[in-house]
């Protein structure tokens, strides 16, 4: 029974992140494309903690603290699955829709929980395979391990996702707490939280560099401090690098210990986790004067609403308003560095017009938000089908939320560039105008794939930005228009016209394109709208 | 108010509506009867210009559905038989985009709002986004949203599942007050003691066609809707064997 439990549990995981419920079956393409994805995956992470402790272990060793090597690969370990957890942990533990059904049924409670634990351990031991196994591989050809010390390399790689799990039980539990009083600004929350997280991992891959060279500057010190204060850790290094059997009892135990605490906790508490629905206040509604809006007002106002009521779908679908907003805050901090560029080139004072627009048009390429905006409907689709609306209104409306959310970010950045650039009026223009053309298209190409290409069929709204048709041709072509435009100058025309004339002749080329996918739009678009 | 000719419905070569013809008039309420799959939904979602057909015409108020849908659709409205709703919007800002995609006056929609809101007892809960509606809730949201415009015809959907007692009887009284201010209603079920007590007319449907229809009285005499129907479908089934 256990065994039916996870492989269900593992195969909802799957088909949540992959495909819909109600196709009966992947497709052997698809199958084949995401084991790929996932092998490329698999093969940057090792790749990249295989060079990370490449760079490490020689360092350690000369200075006499090898076993460092294993703490930190420890500390990864426990990060890395625990930040790859910590939400599934969440959704499985306290969020699990079939509770009701699966406790309904002669299956133990013990069962129940454990099929879940098992789910997460399954994909903890898959985070931690991306570290431990280069990390092994890395310390076996440069330093070498006995028999003992491989048994207890394995012991730990066996047991430190249990560690892993308690901890992300403990902190699920708070987030669970946490969400029911955040619950109404849950998205922006989510939002913030994501593009803080965001900005850390730039500037941790950003600064890598500066800390492995700290890192191998302080070893001594950060050995001592984690000697003293993170004896579990301790104790694990030595286990391996120095096959010290009292050091991996006492890991062990402090890997395991609070693992079968949660466990116990979980397993006496659970009846009443799966059953007890968490407190949200409800609000009372007391009539107010209302107000009549027009009907496109109206029909912006739901799209708008429908958008951002999903983090998932904002910052797959808008990615490119947040960059924009971040570029923008980044260049003025490094303004006086920008201007120093432009005044010591002065060869490429005749490009800073179309390199600008170049950056707000590859930044606002990033926004897919009408590419996904017809399959968003879902089941919901009926509504709209059968209220008197035109489908030319349904159309616009979506095509204006794309173009209302995306425009103002895409103007701060412009507005910036030229602020700290310093060009003339008719060049500022320029800057301004080109992005906001370019915006339509992506707007207008975007609903014309989605209308191709609908999706309702859809579990999870994060499916439809995430892996649809649609919107990955949607950002693939708009991201390709943005490097054509530079590589046809530079291969092809540089000699030929100069960018001026260059420039012109694309601004009326989008405005051509722009003209023809919107009168698509409105006679194709309208008629597959009607057919869908 | 209604006028269903020869319609046919194809899902491939499969027909699921199959040259249905129906007349409903004003004040009437009809009821439409049939096994699961039989093609009542297929033929409300036609009615209501959710889906395309491919032979017929639907005529409603002596417009046509496929040249005149807008017009059509404002005088009409539905209630499905699974409420999908905006589940990112509360209950009030439903009611107000359908208010305003119908362009009912900010008074008449506070008027009605309230009355359908209290009568059945939704109103405390319009504050509340709709993802934390139960199923029943929906399904009220969903009927108090197709009765603010007043419509003149309203297509239902099996609109009985998922009420309470309470509610289900309020929705009985407020199709018969709909109907004898002039309005017509359409509606499938499969509760057949409802439909023998609640409509005017009934059809039948098996695989798409027409079996029966008629007056209530005419079609169950002295028996019970229910012995009519079971009746009906063996003599279709006996008939299917020869």
């Amino acid at each position: 029974m256990l065994k039916t439990l996870i492989k269900i549990r593992l195969q909802g995981i799957l088909l949540r992140q992959t495909t819909s419920s109600k196709k009966k079956g992947s497709s052997v393409g698809k199958f084949i494309l995401y084991g790929l994805l996932f092998a490329y995956i698999g093969v940057v992470f090792i790749g990249m903690f295989g060079m990370m402790f490449y760079t490490v272990i020689e360092p350690l060793q000369m200075m006499g603290i090898e076993w460092l090597y294993f703490a930190l690969m420890a500390l990864f370990i426990v990060v890395f699955c625990f930040i790859g957890s910590i939400f599934l942990t969440h959704h499985e533990i306290y969020e699990a829709k079939d509770n009701e059904l699966l406790l309904s049924m002669p299956i133990k409670n013990r069962d129940v929980l454990l099929s879940r634990v098992f789910t997460i351990l399954i994909l903890n031991y898959v985070y931690e395979t991306l570290i431990a196994l280069p990390a092994f591989y890395i310390y076996i050809t440069n330093v070498g391990m006995n028999l003992i010390e491989i048994l207890m390399f394995i012991g730990v790689c066996l047991t430190l996702p249990l560690f892993v799990l308690a901890i992300s039980c403990l902190f699920s539990w708070i987030l669970a707490h946490v969400l029911v009083k955040i619950h109404r600004f849950k998205t922006i929350i989510s939002v913030v939280l994501f593009v803080g997280a965001f900005g850390l991992y730039m500037y941790a891959v950003n600064s890598i560099q500066t800390y492995m060279t700290w890192l191998l500057e302080n070893g001594k010190t950060i050995a001592e401090a984690i000697e003293s204060s993170m004896f579990p850790l301790y104790h694990l290094s030595l286990a391996l690098s120095e096959g010290n059997v009292i050091s991996f009892i006492i890991y062990l135990l402090c890997a395991v210990i609070p693992f079968v605490i949660a466990i116990y906790i979980l397993s006496v508490n659970f009846i009443k986790m799966a059953t007890t629905k968490p407190k949200v206040k409800k609000a009372i509604y007391k009539a107010k004067p209302m107000k009549q809006n027009s009907l496109f007002k109206a029909l912006i106002i739901r799209e708008v609403k429908h958008f951002t009521s999903n983090a998932m779908v904002m910052l797959n679908g808008a990615m490119g308003i947040v960059l924009c907003v971040i570029a923008a805050v980044f260049i003025l901090f490094y303004k006086d560095e920008v201007h120093m560029i432009i005044t010591q080139l002065p060869q490429i004072r005749e490009f800073v017009t179309p390199i600008l627009c170049i950056i707000v048009i590859g930044t606002s390429s990033l926004n897919m938000i009408s590419a996904s905006s017809i399959s968003l409907e879902g089941d919901r689709f009926w509504i709209i089908k059968s209220l008197p609306i035109a489908s030319k209104d349904i159309l616009n409306a979506k095509l204006a939320m794309h173009f209302l959310l995306c425009v103002p970010a895409g103007l701060l950045l412009s507005l910036v560039l030229i602020f700290v650039t310093g060009i003339g009026l008719f060049d500022s223009l320029i800057v301004l105008v080109v992005p906001i053309l370019f915006t339509l298209l992506i707007d207008f190409l975007g609903l014309i794939l989605n209308l191709w290409r609908p999706k309702f069929d859809w579990v999870n709204e994060t499916v439809c930005v995430k892996q649809s048709l649609p919107v990955t041709l949607t950002m693939f072509i708009s991201m390709g228009i943005a490097i054509l435009l530079v590589m046809v100058y530079a291969m092809l025309l540089v000699d030929i016209m100069s960018i001026t004339v260059y420039m012109y002749s694309v601004i009326v080329a989008v405005i051509i394109i722009d003209v023809v996918l919107y009168n698509m739009i409105h006679t194709w678009g309208i008629q597959q709208f009607e057919r869908i | 108010m209604l006028k269903i000719e020869h319609l046919t419905k194809k899902y491939d070569q499969y027909k699921a509506v199959d040259d249905l013809s129906l007349h409903i008039e004003r004040g009437h309420i009809y009821g439409f009867i049939g096994h699961n799959g039989a093609g009542k939904t297929t033929t409300l979602k036609a009615v209501v210009g959710i889906l395309p057909f491919d032979e017929g015409e639907i005529i409603i108020d002596g417009k046509s559905m496929k040249s005149h849908a807008l017009e059509c659709k404002q005088i009409m409205a539905y209630i499905p038989d699974n409420p999908d709703l905006y589940e990112y919007l509360t209950g009030i800002q439903y009611l107000n985009f359908v208010a305003d995609v119908y362009q009912v006056s900010k008074e008449e929609r506070e008027k009605r709002i309230s009355k359908y809101g209290d009568l059945f007892d939704l109103t405390s809960d319009l504050a509340q986004p709709i993802s934390a509606y139960s199923h029943g809730m929906k399904q009220k949201l969903a009927i108090i949203a197709a009765f603010i415009h007043q419509p003149q015809l309203i297509i239902m959907d099996e609109p009985f599942v998922g009420l309470d007692p309470k509610a289900s009887h309020l929705l009985k009284q407020l199709m018969r007050e709909h109907c004898d201010q002039g309005g017509a209603i359409f509606f499938s079920t499969h509760v057949l003691e409802v439909a023998e007590k609640l409509c005017d007319r009934i059809a039948i449907i098996k695989q798409g066609k027409l079996i029966v229809s008629g007056k209530t009285q005419d079609i169950i005499g002295d028996e019970s809707l229910e012995d009519v129907f079971l009746e009906l479908e063996d003599d279709d089934d006996a008939e299917d064997t020869h």
